[in-house]
């Protein structure tokens, strides 16, 4: 009975040295280290707009800003096709309201500069372009904690044919471009878009007394308004 | 016998204390984590996006035996519950600027100028009363270039270049609004927290026409913040303004023109003092 009741005293003791902290010795301790590596960290866990393999339908309004002698409005559209959360193709084009701009009025009137022939002036009036898109940031913004809005930034390169018209004819040449644009979404398929591009082509320089055709750059903003399919 | 008896409740006392005990140690281990998993910062800041609750939830089905189901009456008092008054549905800030200033060094150029290349340069010293609303003192300097067509003008067709108004530096004030605020992942492995602000504001522009008009300024950018003293920031800007120009239709002094110029401008911002109350 003796050694029952010893027995007994053993394990009801064990219990409580079982709550003793154990040092090991620094040899008896696994050396190779045991910290997690993470090869692939993902920084937004579960995306509430979600662009693979879906496609983008888009039309928007703008205005060229630094052609000198017209101010040109574009209304556009574009469909393009999210590859993965990263990369997008698509085509773009616009259809360009144009009028002369103020300076136009301003130079013919000054001394010397009534001879320049701005009637024919070549102007851009079309463009179609395809064009690859990069959109490396994802995110969310609060307007005053009251609401939360997904966004995205992007950077874009396109190539495509542009379309010049003038009252001595239409033209047509090779143009490129390359663009900074950021999406607003309201809802997980519909958001807005405001996006800033330059615009690179030829087109015959006017001021020239011998006209020739030079390298045009025109920046343009655009503001439109995005739809993703299938719709989610 | 009566010895026996004893050890016999002995042992059965000890049979039904023993299990207590064990789970009470158990509970009082200490746990000596050493070797601690130190987290990547990325993940601290993690973007989860809020569940989407579903539309049926006062539709909500108990099973029943048989197949068959029931609506569950716990959940019919759910639509009379009063909302919440205040909602946080984001992380407070990262970058904190209550009572702090901010000094802003910038780049950039004139996005809408049609006959001069414009290198926009120059510094912003701001202070923030509250998160959200500040002011801001603004000198900005102007380098221009002619551009193609203003030689060829000049060159080709004797028009009188300096007959075109451009500025030449604005200094100004402003009052800051920063209402939106977020964060942003970078091709989904790092997590950049950004600010959103408008400006409003106004000051005078000097030109290359000698004149000194009164200017109206109107403001928007983005704060990307590096940690919570530093942030890249870009920042789009209107001015508007008259001004006379030397040479006018017949050679005179006194056209007037109105001019609006658009800066884009990138560059770093530096808030202090530190911020270590937060």
């Amino acid at each position: 009975m003796r050694h029952i009741f010893l027995l007994a005293l053993v394990l009801t003791i064990s219990g409580i040295a079982k709550a003793e902290t154990i040092k090991f010795k620094e040899e008896e301790l696994a050396r190779e280290s045991v910290l997690p590596v993470f090869d692939q960290p993902e920084a937004v866990k579960r995306k509430l707009v979600p662009f693979s393999g879906r496609v983008e339908l888009e039309a928007y309004v703008g205005a060229t800003l630094n052609d000198p002698f017209f101010n040109t409005y574009p209304l556009g559209g574009g469909v393009s096709y999210h590859l993965n959360e990263f990369h997008a193709l698509g085509i773009v084009g616009a259809y360009h309201i144009t009028q002369q701009s103020q300076y136009v009025a301003q130079i013919q009137t000054l001394p010397g500069g009534s001879t320049i022939p701005f009637n024919a002036s070549p102007v851009l009036q079309y463009f179609a372009f395809g064009e690859y898109e990069f959109t490396p940031y994802y995110g969310k913004i609060s307007l005053t904690k009251q609401g939360v809005m997904n966004m995205t930034i992007s950077g874009t390169l396109g190539a495509g044919f542009v379309g010049l018209t003038s009252a001595a004819g239409s033209d047509s040449g090779f143009g490129f471009s390359g663009g900074l644009n950021q999406r607003l979404f309201f809802t997980r398929n519909f958001g807005i878009k405001a996006d800033l591009k330059a615009f690179f082509y030829q087109q015959n320089d006017i001021v020239q007394v011998t006209p020739s055709k030079k390298l045009f750059t025109n920046l343009m903003v655009t503001l439109g308004v995005v739809y993703l399919l299938p719709s989610l | 016998m009566g010895r026996v008896k004893n050890f016999k409740i002995i042992i059965l006392a000890a049979i039904l204390i023993l299990p207590a005990i064990r789970s009470f140690a158990e509970e009082e281990i200490p746990f000596e984590l050493n070797n601690a998993v130190q987290e990547d910062s990325s993940y601290e800041s993690t973007v989860v996006e809020p569940a989407k609750p579903k539309k049926d939830t006062q539709k909500a089905q108990v099973p029943q035996p048989g197949g068959k189901s029931a609506p569950q009456a716990d959940l019919a008092g759910l639509g009379s519950l009063a909302p919440f008054s205040d909602i946080a549905v984001i992380s407070k800030r990262f970058l904190p600027k209550t009572n702090r200033f901010e000094f802003f060094v910038n780049g950039g150029v004139i996005l809408n100028d049609a006959f001069f290349s414009d290198f926009v340069y120059g510094g912003r010293l701001g202070y923030y009363f509250t998160e959200k609303y500040g002011l801001e003192a603004i000198g900005t300097f102007i380098s221009s270039s002619s551009k193609t067509v203003t030689t060829e003008l000049q060159n080709e067709r004797n028009v009188a270049t300096q007959a075109l108004a451009t500025p030449t530096a604005y200094y100004g004030g402003d009052f800051k609004w920063v209402p939106v605020y977020g964060k942003i992942g970078w091709m989904n492995k790092s997590i950049i927290p950004f600010d959103f602000y408008f400006s409003v504001g106004g000051g005078i522009t000097t030109t290359n026409q000698n004149t000194s008009p009164p200017t109206a300024h109107i403001g928007a950018g983005q704060m990307f913040a590096l940690n919570k003293s530093m942030a890249v920031r870009l920042d789009v800007s209107w001015y508007g303004y008259q001004s006379t120009t030397k040479v006018g239709a017949t050679g005179a002094t006194g056209a007037t023109g109105t001019y609006s110029n658009l800066h884009a401008t990138l560059g770093m911002c530096f808030f202090f003092p530190g911020a270590e109350y937060r």
